[in-house]
């Protein structure tokens, strides 16, 4: 009976699994298919393995450019991100000083309010001052994350008060009790933030989309997209290309999966 | 706003991590200026060559010779470096405006003709005549009827870089399999709808003719590939500045059309039937040659459109004019020698040669070498070559975009069996006035 | 100890502050000013038309056709990845063979970025060569035309957007069942429940607090869709997907109703801001009923 189950239980498992990942298979199966047999019957696992495909894919399209971009602009949002909103979260959950309720406040509002509010503004006054394709513009108005100032402020909130108090009575200035005491012990929060930052930066479309033009500052997701209307029609190229796009993200992913997990639970919880 | 900018950094800097973003992200503000800038000095301090760029939306099998074609020209050329950037057909209008609006146009790019009327009318393409003249261009050698697309109040802004017109492809071994001649496509209405019948009954699945009917974010599509049968018909799509499509002819046309649909003898909201072999004919542009002939599995033949019982042939002409924006003395003179390059016989037979588009000048046309290779290596662009003679011309006016626009959302429905014929086109109608109006 | 310590807190502030005044909060104003006037972005022709852009957005029949779609989408996606994510997390909170293989699994779609899962889709949806068309003709059930017909586009976006989200409800959740104690299920036992009575009796209404969060924060994401309908289909077949995001990407940004657009960003917030409080009380109206 429990055995009989348990079986069930693995088969739908494994039915709904496989339907996840399905997509991936047969973007990898499609990428190595000879141009010749795209609109032959299709097939899950690969038959033929045609690499060149991904030689012809890079070749026409500047995916090295992309793959810079996309990397240095997701970790500086990354790195910002983390930084600047640990800085904010502090005087948050520790310090007392005039407008406190004001700023957060403040803060705390513009997370209910939606990107597509700002976003023709935004794009209007970044073409004023010249930021129209530079990857500046892809990472300075990124940085302010409401999100991450908040997350970190209920983390900090958590760590026990007599720990800085007690460093303050030793003589620590607010920014050694900021950088020694409080940033090592929420070491769980900052790498979920980190990752969530750097999700966000990869994935992000529409602003590159927006502001970026020329290859050599637009990002890896909207060099896709601008591969797909190329080559629309010749799916193992496009294919190709595609997978390029998503192995370097699954591997960080299979590698950095565990502290990757808690640090997603540790942001969806703490909320 | 600068100046708070620079207060920013400089906070940031005791950052360590951040100090060092700022300092990247500023040294690379100052490279994205060599291609775009329009204060050439650093430019050509750093390099003795121009740097230029190159827009279009050339994709698949055209981007590749498009690339090709600049890349003999950079090796031609010590002193220029084009870059050719593909941007794609539906985000290019947008990221011109946006470029000019923002003084960050490209020096050359190339566009559909029917976006001309609007790009002209902003005021910053480069005006040509002068320019062409150094460079000894004979504009009269181009086909009058593309070089309209230039001309601006007698002034010329822009030269034909490609044309093509529209034509039938047909699958032969469907046609085999239906019991069809593969040697003999329809020639009419009529035949075509009994082709489509017969094969449709003997391979189910399979459909007999396919066109565009999807408005997409432009419906430039839906329209251009509907437009030669109003033509064919004796209707036309604006004629006088007003919309002359809701009439009887008008009405044989769309009847035509929603007909095979409604027959389920042509698929609606999908497209690209034709390619993977689910479709026996389709009507679509001669560069269709050059991408099918590698990527489809099974032979396929051309054929001029079929023709109503009562009516004329005709076609949509197509194609992409090549233009420079105004900037600097030394960049437009780099632009309009690559223009010259582009727009040259040799490199359009070449170019032709590789994309099936069609001659833009009679010296192409008339070349013995074109003429051979039609003959021997792509026969099947011989129908597109004759029916030169039957293309028509979209209006060259600011309002068309948008008016075709208005015309294909309203068609769409009549596609998909929303509304009636008649409703479509009255209300097409009243749309595409409304915009021409404006 | 009620010591104020204004400089060291402000020092600490000014980078994001910085930041937010000139990314968030100018935008946010210009972008309520914009909405007040016609202006097509580069003329010098800007004209206050008080609220007529929002007149002539309740009066545009597309403007309704994009807002019941995106609702739709909305509603389809966090209802069905809830259900699936929270199944998934019930049965995977097991100590089974393979958890964490599983759990890999469901959880790959979310780091898969929309616009590059987009294009893969497109190829799945293809009428005639995708693999899902192709297994239905294999099982002897009629090809379904899910990018091409307009009723099943929705559908199509839809399992997408679920298929990208079952994964991230699956994890938080799995760590709120983590959180509930043993000691429920025990007291449980000892009345004679069944599996499914636990699931229903104290899983479900202990995961409520987990779960009100996730339709929160599904329903905001999810709202605000743009780039998988961009990649796979750009609002068509006869406008049937396209979607809010699209149509204010289409207006301020194709056409150059940056007024226009501006109001159609402004009624998203409205709608979400909304609908959060509606969830919020409706939640706390349940509690009150428990």
């Amino acid at each position: 009976m429990k055995i009989y189950k348990k079986i069930i239980m693995h088969l739908i498992l494994a039915l709904g699994a496989f339907i996840m990942v399905l997509p991936f298979l047969w973007m990898i199966t499609t990428s190595l298919k000879p141009l010749k047999l795209t609109y032959d019957s299709p097939y899950i696992f690969p038959k033929s393995f045609e690499f060149s495909n991904y030689i012809t894919a890079w070749k026409s399209a500047d995916f090295l450019s992309f793959y810079k971009n996309s990397i240095f602009v997701s970790i500086c949002i990354t790195l910002g991100t983390v930084v600047l909103s640990a800085m904010a979260a502090y005087p948050f959950a520790r310090l007392n000083f005039t407008g406190k309720n004001f700023w957060f406040y403040a803060f705390l509002g513009t997370m209910m309010i939606p990107f597509y509010v700002e976003v023709i503004p935004l794009y209007k006054i970044i073409e004023k001052i010249g930021w129209l394709d530079t990857r500046r513009a892809l990472i300075i108005p990124r940085l302010f994350s409401p999100f991450g100032i908040f997350l970190l402020r209920q983390y900090f909130l958590t760590i026990p008060k007599e720990l800085d108090e007690a460093a303050e009575i030793d003589g620590a200035s607010k920014f050694y009790t900021f950088w020694k005491i409080i940033l090592p012990l929420s070491k769980p929060a900052l790498a979920s933030l980190t990752i969530f930052s750097f999700i966000f930066g990869w994935n992000d479309f529409l602003w590159p989309l927006l502001v970026t033009t020329r290859p050599e500052y637009t990002t890896v997701q909207v060099g896709i997209s601008n591969f797909s209307g190329k080559y629309g029609t010749l799916w193992p190229y496009l294919m190709a290309g595609t997978v390029t796009s998503i192995v370097p993200v699954i591997i960080i992913f299979l590698l950095g999966q565990k502290q990757f997990i808690e640090g997603l639970t540790v942001g969806g919880i703490k909320e | 706003m600068k100046k708070s900018i620079k207060k920013l950094v400089s906070i940031m800097v005791f950052v360590v991590l951040l100090g060092s973003l700022a300092a990247c992200g500023k040294s690379e503000a100052k490279k994205s200026n060599v291609p775009t800038s329009t204060t050439t000095e650093t430019e050509t301090k750093k390099s003795e060559k121009v740097v230029i760029e190159f827009w279009h939306y050339w994709d698949g099998n055209n981007g590749k010779a498009a690339e090709e074609l600049v890349k003999k020209f950079n090796s031609e050329n010590n002193d220029i470096e084009v870059k050719p950037i593909f941007i794609p057909g539906a985000e290019l209008m947008t990221k011109l405006q946006a470029a000019i609006s923002s003084g960050t146009t490209p020096a050359v790019a190339a566009a559909d003709i029917s976006s001309m009327a609007n790009l002209k009318a902003s005021g910053k393409l480069l005006e040509l005549d002068n320019l062409l003249k150094e460079n000894n261009v004979s504009v009269e050698n181009f086909y009058p009827s593309l070089l309209e697309y230039g001309r601006l109040n007698g002034k010329l802004y822009s030269l034909p870089v490609s044309t093509n017109n529209l034509a039938l492809f047909y699958n032969k071994e469907i046609f085999k399999k239906a019991g069809l001649d593969p040697n003999t496509p329809p020639k009419t209405w009529k035949e075509l709808e009994s082709f489509c019948e017969k094969i449709t009954k003997k391979l189910p699945g399979t459909y007999g003719f396919e066109f565009y009917t999807q408005v997409g974010d432009s419906g430039e599509g839906l329209t251009w590939q509907l437009q030669p049968y109003l033509w064919q018909a004796g209707a036309d799509f604006i004629k006088d500045g007003k919309a002359a499509f809701n009439n009887p002819e008008g009405e044989k046309a769309l009847t035509f059309l929603t007909g095979l649909i409604n027959k389920k003898l042509a698929p609606v909201g999908s497209w690209d039937d034709f390619a993977k072999g689910k479709c026996a004919m389709v009507v679509d542009g001669s560069w269709m040659v050059g991408i099918w002939k590698d990527s489809v599995n099974f032979d396929f033949g051309t054929a001029m459109i079929p023709v109503p019982e009562i009516g004329k042939n005709a076609t949509n002409m197509g194609g992409e004019q090549i233009f420079a924006f105004s900037k600097s003395d030394e960049e437009n003179k780099a632009a309009v020698k690559f223009i010259t390059y582009m727009v040259d016989t040799k490199t359009q037979i070449e170019w032709d040669k590789k994309t099936t588009f069609m001659p833009i000048s009679n010296t192409v046309a008339q070349d013995k070498d074109y003429l051979e290779w039609v003959k021997n290596t792509e026969p099947r662009l011989q129908p597109f070559v004759e029916q030169q003679q039957f293309a028509h011309a979209r209006p060259s006016i600011e309002a068309y975009p948008a008016a075709s626009l208005a015309f294909a959302k309203e068609i769409e429905k009549a596609y998909y069996g929303k509304v009636t014929v008649k409703q479509a086109l009255a209300n097409a109608e009243k749309a595409v006035n409304a915009e021409l109006g404006k | 100890m009620k010591k104020k310590d204004n400089i060291t807190a402000y020092l600490f502030l000014m980078p994001v502050t910085v930041l937010f005044l000139i990314f968030s909060v100018i935008p946010i104003i210009y972008s309520l000013y914009l909405s007040f006037i016609m202006w097509n972005g580069f003329s010098i022709n800007k004209k206050f038309v008080g609220f007529n852009n929002y007149v002539l957005l309740f009066s545009n029949n597309e403007f309704y056709h994009s807002f019941i779609i995106t609702i739709v989408y909305t509603v389809l996606v966090t209802t069905l990845s809830i259900i699936i994510g929270m199944i998934l997390a019930y049965l995977l909170n097991k100590n089974i063979r393979f958890r964490s293989l599983y759990r890999t699994m469901y959880f790959i779609p979310v780091i898969t970025a929309t616009a590059a899962a987009g294009v893969i889709w497109k190829y799945m949806f293809d009428s005639s060569q995708g693999i899902i068309n192709k297994f239905l003709n294999f099982i002897h059930l009629p090809a379904v035309p899910w990018l091409s017909h307009p009723i099943w586009v929705i559908i199509s976006i839809s399992l997408v957007g679920v298929w990208k989200r079952i994964g991230f409800n699956m994890v938080i959740y799995i760590s709120a069942l983590q959180s509930i104690s043993p000691l429920y299920y025990e007291a449980c036992e000892i009345d004679g429940a069944t599996k499914g009575q636990k699931f229903r009796y104290i899983t479900v209404p202990l995961l409520k607090p987990t779960t009100l969060l996730l339709v929160i924060m599904s329903f905001i994401d999810s709202f605000q869709i743009f780039d998988q309908v961009y990649v796979m289909t750009n609002g068509g077949p006869m406008g049937a997907s396209d979607v809010l995001g699209l149509y204010l990407y289409r207006e301020g940004f194709k056409v150059g109703h940056l007024g226009y657009g501006s109001a159609i960003g402004w009624v998203i917030f409205a709608f979400i801001f909304a609908a959060t409080l509606i969830q919020l009380k409706i939640n706390r109206k349940g509690e009150e009923v428990y």
